[in-house]
């Protein structure tokens, strides 16, 4: 039986958990409770031998942090009684020598990250018991991506003094192989986890309402909407030549949905287990189809991603010496636009195109990351001309028309994005759009052929249910806290919303012995 | 007196998971299988204290022992329970289960099963059985646990027997008005017949008794619990080997000698505890089966073999039980209108074509 979000087993394990996490009487047993939790999880979402590499690099940023941190303790021990010049030229003095740990730490937590995905590109085999690991021979642990991320994180926030080392190692072991988020995170700040670890509250009857509510919601989506939209976009992308016109178009637009429900469904299941135990995560998703803009779309996608890429790439880039002295040299040459547009452009580049390359190896990745880089890039440099066009046409851009008009367009870049990578091939895109405009297939959507291709039309009657609940939930979620407000109602109405949604699950959910549990699509990263 | 707002939050949580329970029971009845040749479809229908006979066991008896024939000759009420590969566990919980619905006089039990030393692992076997139990009956939720245990089933099949909506929810795209009003009627009181006739059978010679032949342990122990049911209950039982007229690509010759060394060790059993053992299994002159013409396959009788053997146990049953003849009793009217039922289930059938006769043996094929 292998663990996944959206399967049964997940749920009896993530129940048998709460029992025993609920039983201890302190936060330091609750702590042990969750690390026993980890790995039990992950004996079963990834295997004993990959969880030894997560376990090693565990205790790499334990003792690398625990060594910077000492340094910053013993220099502000010295710097006691010293005045501030004096202080920090003694602190930068302490980062400097930290800086050797930090790259060592860079070096191999990051370095082991890309040897795997170099390994993917040169296709070296993966394997899954330590005896078997060569050069060629890769021993591949389940979200490597993302607790990378997160390492590398915490060793910059102690390094930057951000954040505190933690001297307990339970907690940073903890932290680092934390079931809710090991698989798909989100990428978080482990000094936020860990400080929460200090306090873990005991039963509360709410957390666990709201918890439970928010997990049948992530599983709403998973399984009732995005895994049967996915039997029809696997059916045409799987088959590219043997589809044309609307059918590929549909594919196209699915995708899009199914991507949407499936990632966000599972950080639905994830921060309402950890919400379970009392644990805060962060959000990962903000209405994101409402965006109105490239950049702001990314503001409400994947946000601990975009979040981490500010922190950690963009900002130490702008924020270089060597870099704004040369957008300096820009300035005085092509004038305050120019250098201002270069000072942003030159890092927002190079964060999407590692974004890209985050999100795959493949050259179609590189592309992906570049086409979302040159949209931003276009919308933040041409801001003041691309204000001018609507106001020079008369249009009113606070009408719902506009607005509409223009969240239909952040749909249509998202769509575009995907189809570099929807079929997997390297000239995605190409062969995607040669389909699509090949031959138009209309009479597909009156004949019912459309409804032949892995989703029957009772099975795209629930999707489309579906999607119009999620659409008018997501409305709502702008307007006021759901769950709170639900919580209110009269004890009849909220409860019949909880059974409408509970058994939507049971009845409409692709699951059971005939359906294989199918993977959320961004645990490959 | 004040209720403090963690009693009345522990009670709402009861209340609200009790609901839900009870809708998932009834969701798991309107979605699952809804078809005649599932055990004990049309048992429930049965008034409560009507039914004097009760048969159990594997296919062999579902398929040759017909209830309603022994309506016609003699008066007996009964149902067949019997399914395929039913094993000695299942009979047994579902033995308890037929008691407490109808309090019958006689238990008759095929003991073809006792012979495995190992639990047929098929868990749609135990579907068969289960799914058309009470969604809350103990004897579902015991048959099921010791099934699971003693076949090692699968977590996630085991799930999907306890809770038989984990595998029958999508039947929600065929819901029709079948599956709300189950007017999919068994319509011969349980069996299963077949009017194929096989009659290319190589017949079974002679078989050497082996006196120290023993049953294998779970059989023995279910064996014993049965009996033990039957002393607290005060009802009768009956342990019969069903004839089997001949050699199939399910019956070798070596099974045949088991199965005949497993009854015989059973009847050894059964008469240190006073009860009735009958081995049939080779008994095909004195039943008048004709093993070219009465089997729908060599190992299972068509219905010709059924009739032929339900009107032995007929005789048999008369001799030695009391069980009232019911023709009279207006009480029992349900039963004649049964019967005219079976009887044009039965010209229906015997007008059907040898290929119609085939695709069903087919079908029915567990």
């Amino acid at each position: 039986m292998t663990m996944s979000y959206n399967s049964e087993f997940y749920i009896g394990f993530l129940a048998v958990f709460l029992i025993v996490y609920f039983l201890m009487p302190r936060p330091r047993l609750r702590l042990f409770v969750i690390l026993a939790g980890n790995m039990l999880f992950y004996k079963f979402a990834g295997g004993l031998n990959p969880m030894s590499v997560i376990f090693a690099t565990a205790i790499l940023v334990w003792l690398i942090t625990m060594k910077m941190g000492r340094g910053y303790e013993e220099c502000e021990k010295q710097a006691a009684d010293l005045d501030r010049k004096a202080k920090n030229a003694l602190i930068n003095e302490a980062k400097k020598k930290n800086r050797k740990w930090l790259a060592l730490g860079l070096v191999l937590i990051l370095g082991f990250l890309i040897y795997i995905k170099v390994g993917r590109v040169l296709h070296f085999d993966e394997v899954g018991h330590i005896r078997d690991i060569r050069f060629t021979a890769m021993l591949v642990p389940v979200g490597l991506s993302y607790y990378t991320f997160s390492a590398v994180g915490y060793l910059a926030d102690v390094y930057w003094r951000k954040a505190k080392a933690e001297k307990d190692p339970v907690k940073v072991l903890t932290a680092l192989t934390f079931f809710p988020i090991i698989i798909e995170g989100p990428i978080l700040h482990y000094d936020d986890l860990m400080k929460q670890f200090d306090e873990m509250p005991g039963f509360s009857y709410e957390r666990l309402s709201f918890g439970a509510q928010r997990i049948f919601w992530g599983l709403f989506k998973k399984i009732v909407v995005s895994d049967r939209l996915a039997a029809y976009t696997t059916t045409v992308f799987g088959n590219l030549g043997e589809f044309f016109g609307i059918e590929v178009l549909l594919a196209v637009i699915a995708n899009v949905l199914v991507i949407y429900t499936d990632f966000s469904g599972c950080m639905d299941i994830v921060i309402g287990s950890a919400e379970c135990m009392g644990i805060e995560l962060p959000e990962n998703f903000r209405q994101p189809f409402f965006a109105k803009g490239a950049a702001e779309f990314w503001r409400r996608w994947h946000i601990t991603l975009g979040a981490w890429f500010k922190d950690y790439v963009y900002m130490p880039l702008a924020m270089n010496p060597r870099f704004m002295k040369w957008t300096g040299s820009i300035r005085k040459k092509a004038g305050a636009r120019a250098s201002r547009i270069v000072s942003s452009a030159v890092p927002l580049m190079i964060v999407w195109i590692l974004t890209g390359l985050w999100h795959g190896t493949g050259i179609n990745y590189l592309l992906w990351g570049i086409y979302w880089g040159i949209l931003i890039v276009a919308e933040t440099a041409f801001a003041p001309e691309l204000k001018k066009i609507p106001e020079k046409l008369g249009v009113n851009t606070e009408s719902f028309g506009y607005q509409f008009l223009q969240m239909a367009r952040t749909f249509i870049y998202f769509a575009v994005g995907r189809m570099f990578t929807a079929d997997g091939s390297k000239g995605s895109i190409i062969h995607i759009l040669r389909q699509m405009v090949g031959e138009h297939r209309l009479w597909t959507l009156f004949d019912g052929s459309l409804y032949e291709h892995g989703l029957d039309r009772k099975d795209f009657y629930v999707a489309l249910a579906g999607i119009c609940v999620i659409w008018i939930v997501d409305i709502l979620s702008t307007r006021m806290k759901i769950r709170e407000e639900l919580a209110e109602q009269p004890l009849v109405f909220r409860w019949l919303v909880y059974y409408a949604l509970v058994i939507a699950v049971l009845i409409f959910g692709l699951y059971g012995p005939q359906f294989v549990a199918s993977d959320f699509a961004y645990g490959v990263f | 007196m004040k209720i403090s707002s963690k009693v009345k939050k522990a009670a709402r949580a009861l209340i609200f998971f009790l609901i839900l329970i009870l809708m998932l029971g009834g969701m798991s009845d309107v979605l699952r299988v809804k078809s005649p040749g599932r055990a004990a479809n049309g048992f429930y229908d049965m008034k409560s204290g009507q039914c004097d006979v009760v048969m159990l066991g594997p296919s062999m008896i579902q398929q040759g022992c017909f209830p309603l024939e022994l309506w016609k000759d003699h008066g007996i009420t009964a149902y067949n329970l019997g399914s395929g590969n039913q094993s000695p566990i299942a009979s047994y919980h579902f033995a308890k289960e037929a008691i407490e619905k109808q309090h019958p006089k006689l238990i008759i039990v095929e003991c073809g099963q006792f012979r495995m030393r190992k639990t047929a692992l098929k868990t749609s076997y135990i579907h068969y059985l289960t799914d058309n139990m009470p969604f809350f009956s103990q004897n579902r939720l015991s048959l099921i646990a010791d099934y699971s245990k003693e076949a090692k089933i699968k977590t996630e099949d085991t799930i999907g027997l306890f809770v038989p909506l984990t595998l029958y929810h999508s039947n929600w795209k065929k819901l029709t008005k079948k599956y709300f009003t189950e007017d999919v009627k068994n319509k011969t009181c349980g069996a299963r017949i077949s009017t194929k006739i096989d009659s290319q059978v190589d017949v079974f010679g002679e078989v050497e008794v082996n006196p120290s032949f023993e049953l294998p342990d779970r059989s023995s122990r279910y064996l014993e619990k049965l009996m033990d049911l039957c002393d607290e209950t005060g009802t009768e039982l009956l342990l019969i080997m069903m004839p089997i007229p001949g050699a199939t690509k399910y019956v070798s010759f070596g099974s045949f000698k088991r199965r005949y060394n497993t009854m015989e060790a059973i009847k050894r059993i059964a008469s240190e505890r006073g009860y009735n053992a009958v081995n049939l299994l080779a008994s095909y002159d004195e039943l008048g089966i004709d093993p070219q013409h009465d089997t729908k396959d060599g190992q299972h009788l068509n219905y010709w073999g059924g009739v032929k053997f339900t009107s032995w146990l007929g005789s048999y049953l008369k001799e030695n039980y009391a069980l009232e003849d019911h023709r009279d009793d207006p009480g029992y009217k349900t039963y004649q209108d049964a019967y005219e039922i079976y009887q044009d289930y039965i010209d229906d059938k015997l007008g059907d074509t040898e290929a119609d006769a085939e695709a069903e043996a087919e079908e029915d094929e567990i």
